[in-house]
């Protein structure tokens, strides 16, 4: 099966450090396969994840999309960590900004929008300006502006690390169903190993100068997957001993 | 509170009028203003005044501010151009508005548009240095996400990222230059171009100080509602803000 996203040979150096972070770094991503990567802090997640969403050029070595980018939708889209709400626009201004890229006509502008609230929950909060959502709120319209430029892939950068761990639970459910429903490939970084392994068809740990895969781990645990089982318990601590 | 102050204030005043602490005759009299003013405006002095000062202030004050935030905001997004000007910036800025009132009248005689051009030159570095910092300072991160959704080109990324973000820098520019060119009006006024600046100098001209009277405080009306109605409209257009 093709991949939607593949990364190959990817060296990628910052001015100014003679070791660079990711040395001929390979990793390539299934149509519709949740992948989480872990890693301590440093090591180079974030990094990878925006080579990945080709906001960062690497040095050398080549991204690949199973199809080009077309003017209706974008290949890849990414969920910041800080949400990154533009504050000057209300929640729906702020889903409809990846949209304005686009060559869609005002009502099919407008169908997205409320088809990825509805999928959201977000519908009855769509007037509301950045300051009057919870952080729980934030991520998830962070989450609608990104499915509602339909890509192939979602890229997320620690999502739900900024908020608490109720909220924290509840995000990872909604992901999950709109992972399902939507069948898209996600590649989730996070420093939670617990939470990876909850998510993910896949584990990837991060470590070392050049950051290289330290370990690929496949979870097969069934879905719908309880939290704080003995299985995820072995999991968490096998993949831990790797970090 | 307020009123009690005002109150004191006019006794204080008084006071010294009638036991003549400055000069005899340069004191006005408080309670002559009212009559004074009732003069000014059945001479037809006033009004004339009032919107002859009104036309150099909106010309100004109009041409000042978009020059300066246009220049403020070229030079803060393109490096060519920031190169070219800091030079010329540096050596200009020091110079106060009124030393180009020869200038003003060498090239626009004692006219309407001199009155303008000085008032516009010290309105448009206020406008200038506010919009510069204000684009300056827009925070990376919504560059990142204009690029992340396709939205990087120089026109799309300025216009729907930059500008809303530095919005609030730059309204605190326009509304600091909507004083200052109130400064500057009576100022350049007093050389002679018809205006309150002009009436107040031949009404001291005659010893006519409650008219004088009359005409400080009918700038002080004058700008009082200026101010006041570009707050609303700042308001208006800032209405993201946290409040």
């Amino acid at each position: 099966m093709a991949s939607v996203l593949r990364a190959q040979d990817i060296v990628l150096r910052f001015p100014g450090s003679d070791r660079p972070v990711l040395d001929r770094f390979e990793l390539s991503v299934q149509p519709g396969e949740f992948i989480a990567i872990v890693g301590g802090s440093g090591v180079g997640k974030s990094t990878l994840l925006r080579v990945l969403a080709g906001l960062l050029q690497p040095q050398a070595g080549r991204i690949t999309l199973d199809a080009a980018e077309n003017r209706r939708r974008r290949r890849r889209a990414i969920v910041f960590q800080d949400g990154r709400l533009m504050p000057w626009r209300t929640l729906d201004a702020n889903v409809a900004f990846g949209l304005e890229g686009l060559q869609l006509t005002n009502t099919e502008r407008n169908e997205r929008i409320d088809e990825v609230l509805r999928l959201t929950g977000l519908d009855d909060l769509r007037d509301r300006y950045p300051h009057q959502l919870s952080g729980g709120q934030v991520q998830r319209t962070g989450i609608a502006r990104a499915l509602a430029v339909q890509p192939d892939v979602l890229l997320m950068d620690e999502p739900f690390s900024a908020v608490d761990a109720l909220t924290r639970e509840s995000l990872q459910d909604e992901l999950l169903r709109v992972w399902q429903l939507s069948g898209k490939a996600v590649v989730f970084v996070t420093h939670d190993i617990t939470e990876a392994v909850f998510l993910a068809d896949r584990v990837i740990v991060l470590s070392g100068t050049p950051a290289s895969i330290a370990t690929n781990k496949p979870i097969e645990i069934v879905r719908p997957r309880q939290r704080g089982t003995a299985e995820i318990a072995e999991l968490v601590r096998e993949i831990g001993s790797a970090l | 509170m307020g009123l009690l102050g005002l109150a004191a204030f006019l006794a204080l005043w008084k006071a010294a009028e009638t036991l003549e602490w400055v000069r005899r005759g340069t004191m006005p009299d408080p309670f002559l203003v009212p009559s004074a003013a009732l003069d000014e405006l059945s001479s037809g002095r006033l009004l004339p005044a009032i919107s002859s000062s009104l036309i150099h202030y909106a010309w100004g004050l109009g041409l000042g501010s978009i020059l300066g935030f246009l220049v403020g905001a070229g030079a803060a997004t393109n490096q060519l151009f920031d190169g070219l000007h800091a030079w010329l910036a540096r050596i200009l800025r020091p110079i106060p508005p009124l030393a180009w009132v020869v200038f003003a009248i060498a090239w626009f005689k004692v006219s309407h548009a001199g009155a303008a051009f000085v008032i516009a030159i010290g309105v448009f570095w206020v406008n200038y240095f506010a919009t510069y910092s204000a684009v300056r300072n827009v925070d990376p991160r919504f560059h990142e996400l204009a690029r992340a959704f396709g939205q990087g080109a120089y026109v799309k990324l300025h216009v729907s990222v930059t500008l809303p973000a530095a919005s609030p820098g730059i309204f605190a520019g326009l509304r600091t230059g909507v004083g200052q060119a109130w400064m500057t009006l009576i100022a350049a006024e007093l050389l002679g171009v018809p205006g309150m600046g002009q009436e107040m100098n031949s009404a001291a001209g005659v010893g006519a100080y409650e008219a004088v009277v009359v005409y400080m405080l009918a700038i002080s009306v004058v700008y009082s509602c200026s101010d006041w109605l570009f707050g609303r409209v700042e308001d208006r257009a800032l209405r993201w803000r946290p409040s």
